[in-house]
């Protein structure tokens, strides 16, 4: 159940955090260089990028999570 | 070469026919309890129905327009989707709990199961879903209307008629599939496996379909990413999208904000995250496979986007198409296909799921609880429950995909797709603020629900769906441009005269605005919630909290009824099975709140919350509607009496309680322990059964004029404890039912006994120290007065002293000389006589039997010498009586009385005084009688009275008689005269108390000293 409250918590940093960045003012800092990366424009890496670290943070929180689901299941709670 | 139309015909029913094979095949897993669905994947696949023919076309000819700016509806549930293991788990697990099969009924069930909100969900639902139906059919005619027409874009699809419209035919076999998929039995539970199994599979099928297109336009059209992006800075116009201009940044932020509602609260997000939800652990995967979904299948949006708007520069290619038209014109018809299918996966999944969704919400949620109220409609008339249920739903899920063909044929041309789909999005995020509200905050109420949702909406269809309309062309557009009527602050683009906004943003902040400004305000203001509101708030709000016991239904119904009811709705074969299982359960099987509750959970599996109550409230009833559940109330009451019947028992007075015929409802402790009665036995008894008849009948009489005078009375009363009567102080006062009415006497009574009898002796003794003093004041001024003239005749023969002493006049010196001595000698007698008084009462002597005879003999040894010389006869009679008293005093009596007749003796020339006794009723009577001048009988009252000389010029202090009287009294006696007037003589009478009452006397004057 710790771990449980733990995960609550972090994901409703993450929201807070994500709400911030994929929003202005923060995307205006990718939006206004005129720079490319891997042949990408800024804004659009960065976007993808950081969405696709964030969706990967969730599933590494999240698959942590489920063995805890399971030590709890075997203790019969 | 082109595709040939029966090619692509006979493509779409081979894939729908896959289908069949697929829902087939998950739902015979499912009956042998291997479940193809039941894990993570399948879930998040299943949400992913998310994504439909706009993610497929619409977002591609977004991202040409606003480059990244249509990513906000995908990035908006990525961080909802955080929060699911908060919000989504919290819905979830109330839908299971209260067996919730939509949305409507969520909502409704959370403000009490109320039918109001239950239909103006459904058709909200309704009208908000039809835009995003007609988007369906509008991508999926559109895309056979490309691949037909390619290379030749100009024809308008609008001028086809209805026979020649491929949407119609398209919208007709939406119907078939839907009808056929979703309403082929009734399912309690409302899950529907093998729809969740092709909606997953469709996910599939979308996502390589566009990551096919994809890769094609990215590989094998250009050199990559790089590449695409290279050649698309080339071009300024698209340079431009590479970048936010500041505009874009707030129609982003709605979007998101839309796209997070929606994202759950439309109607097929609602039906595939909550209703199909097999398991609340697989939600915690899918909060992140859901986003990588949407991660995958937007990834090649832009290049795509910027490969056609490369490939095609002359803008005649709609980009919405650019998902076949770049196939197409590279002549790769294989992609071609595969594009159209996934185009028609993500439209049938679509319009599937949302068309089950809303059939189920027509018929649970606003058809059958309608049904059920007429009264003509016996719902225990109806055999087949079930058949009419199905037919509802098909008549709703034709009508939904009708109304969405009706809508696309009105607005479905003058629009992009996804302006279409935004309309859908900001109706569907109307439910946000009831449903988080509902989640979280108890005090959200029914009232306040339906005014925020009926307000949201109304906004809603001012400010998005009829500008909608008319710029269709079915309004004026003068509505548009000028407002209704021409006034400016209601256009409904510039509401209130805001400006430079965004439709979109515009609209939605007015409708949410509205919407939760409602909500919250009314529901704060009326604050008003039912019983079953609050009841259904508390379930709600709490369902991770321990289960409030609530008692919802009376007890009082037939078990055979309530089988009939569940079998009309579940079968006979689901009944037995939930009837014996909850007979396993409990142990037996009663008609308890308990049964009742989990049969209409049942019920409302099967037709939705709201018809549920209706339907079993007509085979019982609601229980209380009061503020708090029945057990609350039990516990409070019993609390109240504990608190009522402690306080009365530590009360030092005598409390009790009885109705108005006078039976004892209830005593207190101090009462049990006077009247030797427990309270138990006084139940019922009455006064006379405590009190002897008279005071039991003063005590009756008290409580009747209580009654009468209807108002808190105090008597003194009176009662026997032991053999002691005691006096109480009574408050008494009637006790009302709750209509007002006065059913009994409550009465409070304190022992008032000990301070009333040290009132009596208080005033007593107030009265007696009064004469007291008024004695002494006329004492200190008689004795200064009578002190006085002595002192003057001193002082005036002094002076003739001093002269004779001077002239030496011898002889009347002797004679001032003599006077002087007489006058000191008058002095000293007044005072022996003031010292002699104060002694009665305060020196005595012991008592003791006296005769009387002795006393007067002995009397007349002191004032014997005055009789002789006065020559008076003096008559004792005979056979005097013995007295009891103190000797020397009674004897000074005597002495007083004779003296005192020899002194007013008179001219009389038989001067007789007689002693004797008479008898009179139990008395004895001794008297000294004369035959002198007598007393006038204005001066009865002066004659004891201390120096009250009747005659100023007789010889006499004037204390004697008060000796006389002092002393009598001291004796317990009395003392008077008797005279007949002026020369008839007097008679002076006294008594003496017995010699018991004396030593009486004496002891109760030694205790009061004590006392004192």
């Amino acid at each position: 159940m710790k771990t449980g409250l733990a995960t609550h918590k972090t994901m409703i940093i993450l929201f807070f955090l994500g709400v911030v960045f994929f929003n202005y003012p923060i995307l205006s800092i990718f939006s206004s260089k005129d720079e490319m990366i891997f042949g990408i424009p800024l804004l659009y890496a960065a976007v993808f990028l950081s969405w696709g670290v964030l969706t990967g943070v969730v599933a590494w929180i999240m698959r942590t999570g489920e063995a805890d689901d399971r030590g709890m299941e075997e203790n019969g709670t | 070469m082109t595709l040939q139309s029966y090619l692509i015909i006979l493509i779409v029913f081979l894939y729908m026919g896959l289908l069949f094979v697929v829902a087939q095949y998950a739902e015979r897993r499912a009956n042998a309890g291997k479940s193809i669905i039941n894990n993570p994947w399948a879930y998040s696949l299943s949400i992913a129905v998310y994504c439909t023919a706009w993610t497929f076309y619409g977002s591609v000819g977004r991202a040409a327009v606003t480059g990244l700016g249509f990513l906000g509806v995908y990035i908006g549930p990525t961080l909802m989707a955080l929060l699911w293991w908060f919000i989504l788990r919290k819905i979830v697990r109330i839908s299971k709990t209260h067996r919730i099969t939509t949305i409507a009924d969520f909502i409704s069930s959370r403000y009490g199961k109320s039918f109001a909100l239950s239909s103006l969900v459904t058709i909200v639902s309704v009208v908000g879903i039809m835009p995003y139906i007609s988007l369906q059919l509008k991508a999926v005619s559109s895309s056979l209307n490309v691949i037909f027409q390619y290379p030749d874009m100009g024809s308008n699809p609008q001028s086809l008629s209805l026979l020649t419209d491929s949407a119609f035919y398209i919208a007709i076999l939406m119907i078939l599939f839907t009808i056929m998929f979703g309403t082929r039995r009734l399912d309690a539970s409302e899950q529907h496996e093998g729809l969740v199994a092709v909606v997953a599979f469709e996910s599939i099928v979308k996502l390589c379909a566009f990551l096919a297109v994809g890769l094609f336009v990215v590989y094998g059209m250009y050199g990559g990413m790089e590449d695409v992006y290279q050649k698309a800075q080339m071009v300024p116009e698209l340079k431009d999208l590479f970048y936010f201009k500041n505009a874009d940044y707030t129609i982003w932020l709605w979007v998101m904000l839309l796209a997070m509602m929606a994202s759950m609260f439309l109607p097929r997000q609602f039906q595939v995250l909550v209703v199909e939800n097999l398991d609340e652990r697989h939600i915690k995967q899918a909060m992140w496979m859901f986003p990588l979904y949407m991660l995958l299948i937007t990834m090649f949006t832009l290049p795509i986007a910027f490969g056609g708007k490369l490939r095609f520069p002359r803008g005649i290619i709609s980009p919405d198409t650019f998902v076949l038209t770049l196939p197409l014109a590279e002549q790769n018809f294989f992609l071609v296909v595969v594009a159209f299918i996934g185009g028609l996966a993500a439209a049938t999944s679509m319009v599937v799921v949302a068309t089950i969704a809303i059939g189920t919400m027509v018929s649970n949620d606003l058809v059958l609880p309608v049904l059920l109220k007429i009264r003509g409609f016996r719902i225990s008339d109806r055999g087949n429950i079930s058949g009419l249920i199905l037919g509802i739903r098909r008549i709703a899920i034709v009508v939904v995909i009708l109304l969405g063909y009706v809508n696309f044929r009105l607005i479905g041309s003058s629009y992009a797709l996804v302006s279409i789909g935004l309309l859908s999005f900001a109706a569907a995020a109307q439910f946000g603020p009831a449903i988080l509200g509902g989640l979280y905050w108890k005090e959200g109420t029914r009232a306040g629900a339906l005014a925020g949702l009926s307000g949201g909406i109304l906004v809603w269809l001012y400010t998005m769906m009829f500008p909608a309309l008319a710029k269709s062309g079915w309004f004026p557009v003068s509505f548009i441009e000028d407002g209704l009527f021409g006034i400016a602050f209601l256009k409904p683009y510039q509401l209130m005269g805001v400006e430079g906004l965004n439709w979109l943003v515009h609209g939605s902040f007015w409708s949410l605005l509205v919407n939760l400004g409602l909500y919250i305000s009314v529901s704060i203001w009326i604050g008003y919630q039912n019983a079953i509101e609050r009841h259904q708030a508390t379930l709600f709000v709490d369902i991770f909290k321990r289960k409030p016991k609530g008692i919802l239904w009376q007890d009082r119904f037939v078990i055979g009824d309530l089988k009939k009811l569940l079998i009309r709705f579940l079968g006979v074969e689901r009944t037995e099975q939930f009837l014996s299982e909850y007979e396993h359960l409990q142990g037996e099987l009663e008609s308890s709140p308990e049964l009742a509750e989990y049969a209409e959970k049942m019920i409302a599996g099967a037709i939705g919350s709201a018809s549920a109550r209706v339907v079993m409230s007509s085979v019982m009833e609601e229980a209380i509607d009061a503020d708090a559940t029945y057990m609350e109330i039990k516990k409070a009451l019993r609390e109240s009496e504990e608190r009522l019947q402690t306080i009365m028992d530590n009360a030092p007075a005598i409390i009790y309680l009885k109705d108005i015929q006078g039976h004892y409802l209830l005593v207190n402790r101090e009462y049990e322990r006077l009247y030797h009665f427990t309270r138990e036995e006084m139940v019922g008894k009455t006064d006379y059964d405590v009190h002897p008849g008279e005071i039991a009948k003063a005590f009756q009489e008290n409580d009747q004029k209580v009654l009468e005078s209807n108002q808190p009375l105090q008597f003194e009363e009176e009662a026997w404890e032991g053999d002691n009567l005691h006096t109480y102080l009574s408050v008494k006062f009637p006790i009302y039912d709750v209509s007002g009415k006065a059913y009994g006497i409550c009465g409070i009574s304190t022992d008032i006994t000990k301070r009333k009898k040290a009132e009596q002796e208080r005033e007593l003794l107030i009265t007696k120290l009064e004469g007291q003093k008024e004695e002494l004041e006329r004492f200190t001024y008689t004795v200064s007065h009578d002190l006085k003239s002595p002192v003057v005749t001193v002082r005036g023969f002094l002076g003739f002293l001093e002269r004779d002493l001077k002239e030496g006049r011898q002889d009347r010196i002797d004679k001032s000389i003599q006077r002087i001595y007489a006058a000191t000698d008058k002095m000293n007698s007044l005072l022996e006589e003031l010292l002699e008084l104060s002694r009665i009462g305060r020196l005595s002597n012991p008592a003791e039997d006296i005769s009387f005879q002795e006393l007067v003999n002995e009397a007349l040894d002191a004032v014997g010498g005055r009789l002789e010389e006065k020559n008076i006869q003096l008559n004792v009679l005979p056979d005097l009586p013995k007295i009891y008293g103190d000797r020397p005093r009674l004897r000074e009596v005597v002495e007083n009385l004779i003296d005192n007749a020899a002194k007013y003796m008179g001219d009389q020339s038989t001067p007789c005084i007689e002693v004797g006794v008479r008898y009179h009723s139990g008395q004895t009577i001794l008297y000294v009688q004369d035959n002198g001048i007598g007393i006038e009988s204005k001066y009865h009252e002066n004659v004891f009275r201390l120096f009250d000389k009747l005659d100023p010029n007789t010889e006499g202090t004037g204390i004697g008689l008060a000796i006389v009287k002092r002393i009598v009294e001291v004796h317990g006696g009395q003392v008077w005269f008797e005279s007949k007037g002026l020369g008839h003589g007097s008679t002076f009478c006294f008594t003496l108390a017995s010699r018991e009452e004396q030593q009486q006397l004496e002891l109760q004057e030694k205790e009061l000293q004590v006392g004192e």
